[in-house]
């Protein structure tokens, strides 16, 4: 049963809606200061690649991103499974903000595939697995968020998307498998491998530094989606008064 | 009430338990608009209400959820002491609802309507309770003929017969008596008088004050979101109904357990194939979508050995695709326009079975699509077929369309609901069952005796694989799409 709080006035903001402005705030902060330190370090401090030259620091946004893209995915499946069984609006809301984000995150990783493939492999695109699977997880993102654009009614647009979010979710792994047998060009897993890490102590560094500067800004860019969901719904309660 | 006290309540006979309707504090909103607010009230059984208000206050909404098919926003309401949250099916039997809309399937005739609804209800003997509705509501003369073509009088009896097949304690009726003549009104407060007489409770919604005179002994009159009155009414002043009347006898069939989750989902598969009978749109446009699909296509392809192991069997999956989008897409559209899912949804038919019972038509409709499509792609996109397994096309086809089909069958509930309508359908199940289509082309190859025959494991793999997770999601979470 959805339980929702009694709408706050627009204009007269609560100690706690105060607070929580301040909690975004400082998150901003941070989110910049870790920003301007990822650039730094896979700019300046990580040390070149022999092979690939500086092209090769695309890495860095790329495998970020990627991670942001299935961290997001998981909240939409989470969030799907917590509105399912709370009816609690907060969840869908979570679960909506978290899919607009990873999407933006996806096109960063599919954009800069691209761009790393055309200087690696010569072309632009392949139909390789991960990047199938990446433009594949893009698809699910895509239709999620037109889902949510095309119900209007609020309860039944949470409703239809957490059922899209599990599935999409549940359907990844089968993506994955399904094109990882085809034969790649992608280069093999570097990180982390049975035989430990494989890469630079100072790539990896600056590739932490990205990890934990793209969740910064993910839960940033997710909070404050989720404070504008909230803004648009109190005005739209104001306004079917 | 715990959930075993509910199903103890639910499994006495209708007489042991009072059918009490008790509602509280019951609230709903629809979107960013509160329709109700903090209504509660209590209805004895045996009462005879009638609930009044302007257009828009509330009426319908109220009455929709005392009938379990529109979950409150806030608040609950109780049938016999059980929230109708944590009903089963058994209290569903003791409510009977007359909507705005027949709930009936316009492509079948009345008595087709009214035994597929006896089936979901477990009545026992469905001739003779159809027998004695139609003696009472004079059905003579409609009951074989679709419901499509009956007029609003005629069709709000067959309507009413269906609301009392199984012979309901609590009988909602909304706005009963709009668009009928004065004969046809009448007859209806008749009846009504005869189910009051019998013990039973109607609650009806109206804004004729006339109409809830002649026959109702309490108003409750909904303003501002709520109730604003709630009192007794002097006997009738039958002004429209002749008085006294002679109340017909209304006896209750005999009901037996209602069907179980597969007899169901069987029931309303039949139904699905029954209308699809009748009409042939679903397979007469997707089968011919999809051979166009490969006829159109088969231009584009190069012919000969190389087509087999190429593109060709790409072309097919797409054809199949695109015939269960169609196909699917129209079967739910069909059922949503006559609103015949709340029909579904006010029976003790399990909520899975009504998933599943869709699924299966729709398998069994796009089985025959694919008898049509697979020998018409033998012998147009491949070669003498030397080396092809005709057993393991035939699995792969099977496995391919049912993982299509579930999807699309779970999606299409989704699609309806949207402001796309069957357009939205492609955007929700293509990407979604991308591994399943490629999954099935390699397999067809393999098949059709090209490609590696030591993947054919990993393929079969990944195309049960989806089937299971996809089976398993779709029947968990159907409910969810069709709710209110």
């Amino acid at each position: 049963m959805t339980q929702q709080a009694a709408p706050e006035s627009v204009a007269e903001p609560t100690a706690a809606h105060s607070s929580a402005q301040r909690t975004t705030k400082w998150l901003g902060i941070a989110t910049a200061v870790a920003i301007v330190a990822f650039a730094y370090a896979s700019f300046f401090y990580a040390p070149e690649d022999s092979i690939q030259g500086s092209v090769q620091r695309i890495f860095y946004v790329h495998v970020a991103s990627a991670w942001i893209a299935a961290l997001a995915f998981f909240v939409v499946f989470a969030g799907s499974i917590a509105f399912l069984v709370s009816r609690n609006m907060r969840w869908d809301a979570y679960a909506g903000a978290s899919a607009e984000v990873g999407l933006l995150f996806t096109t960063v990783v599919l954009v800069t595939g691209m761009l790393w493939g055309k200087a690696i492999w010569g072309v632009f695109w392949t139909w390789e697995p991960r990047l199938t699977s990446v433009l594949v997880l893009w698809l699910l993102y895509l239709a999620y968020v037109a889902l949510r654009a095309y119900v209007p009614d609020p309860s039944r647009k949470a409703r239809f998307s957490a059922v899209l979010g599990i599935v999409a979710f549940l359907d990844v792994p089968i993506v994955y498998l399904s094109v990882k047998w085809w034969r790649t060009l992608h280069p093999e897993q570097v990180i982390i491998t049975e035989q430990g890490p494989q890469l630079p102590g100072m790539m990896i560094v600056a590739l932490t530094v990205g990890l934990v500067a793209m969740t910064l800004v993910y839960v940033y860019f997710v909070r404050l989606r989720f404070n504008v969901n909230d803004l648009e719904q109190q005005i739209k309660r104001e306004v079917a008064k | 009430m715990t959930a075993l006290a509910s199903r103890e309540v639910e499994s006495r006979s209708p007489s042991a338990v009072p059918t009490t309707l008790v509602v509280e504090g019951l609230g709903k909103e629809f979107g960013w608009t509160r329709v109700l607010s903090n209504v509660s009230l209590t209805i004895e059984e045996g009462e005879y209400v009638a609930l009044m208000g302007s257009n828009g206050v509330g009426k319908t909404t109220l009455l929709r959820m005392c009938a379990g098919l529109s979950v409150p926003t806030e608040g609950s309401v109780s049938i016999a002491g059980v929230d109708l949250r944590r009903a089963g099916p058994g209290l569903r039997r003791r409510v009977g609802f007359v909507s705005h809309e027949s709930l009936l399937y316009p492509d079948l005739t009345g008595r087709e309507n009214l035994e597929f609804h006896a089936r979901l209800f477990g009545v026992t003997d469905p001739a003779s309770a159809i027998a004695a509705l139609s003696e009472l509501l004079d059905l003579d003369g409609i009951l074989d003929r679709p419901a499509g073509v009956l007029s609003r009088g005629n069709r709000q009896r067959l309507t009413l017969a269906r609301a009392l097949l199984h012979g309901p304690r609590i009988v909602l009726l909304d706005e009963p008596f709009t668009g009928l003549d004065e004969e046809s009104s009448d007859r209806l407060l008749t009846v009504l008088d005869a189910l009051v007489a019998s013990g039973r409770t109607v609650v009806m919604t109206t804004h004729d004050r006339s109409v809830a005179e002649a026959g109702p002994r309490r108003l409750i009159l909904l303003e501002n979101r709520t109730v604003a009155v709630d009192r007794e009414l002097p006997l009738p002043t039958r002004e429209i109904a002749p008085a006294p009347v002679q109340a017909p006898a209304f006896t209750r069939p005999t009901l037996t357990t209602p069907p179980k989750l597969f007899r169901a989902a069987l029931a309303i598969a039949a139904k699905d194939l029954r209308v699809e009978f009748r009409t042939r749109d679903v397979i007469g446009s997707a089968g011919l979508f999809a051979l166009a699909v490969l006829v159109t296509a088969s231009f584009t392809m190069p012919t000969g050995a190389a087509a087999s192991a190429g593109a060709a069997t790409g072309v097919l999956w797409i054809s199949i695709l695109f015939a269960v989008l169609l196909g699917v897409g129209r079967t739910m559209a069909r059922e949503s326009a006559d609103r015949g899912i709340e029909g579904l949804l006010l029976s003790p038919a399990p909520r899975e079975s009504v998933f599943i019972g869709k699924a299966l038509a729709s398998l069994v409709l796009m089985a025959v699509v694919d008898v049509v499509i697979i020998p018409l792609f033998l012998v147009m996109m491949t070669s003498d077929g030397q080396g092809s397994n005709p057993l393991a096309l035939i699995g792969t086809v099977a496995l391919g369309t049912l993982g299509l089909v579930t999807v699309a069958s779970l999606f299409s509930g989704i699609a309806v609901g949207s402001r796309l309508g069957e357009s939205m359908l492609p955007i929700l199940v293509m990407p979604v069952v991308i591994p399943l289509m490629v999954g099935s082309v390699e397999l067809t190859r393999l098949a059709l005796g090209a490609g590696d025959s030591t993947s054919v494991w990993q393929w079969l793999g990944i195309l049960a694989g989806f089937d299971i997770m996809v089976l398993l999601a779709a029947i968990a979470m159907f409910s969810y799409v069709i709710e209110e």
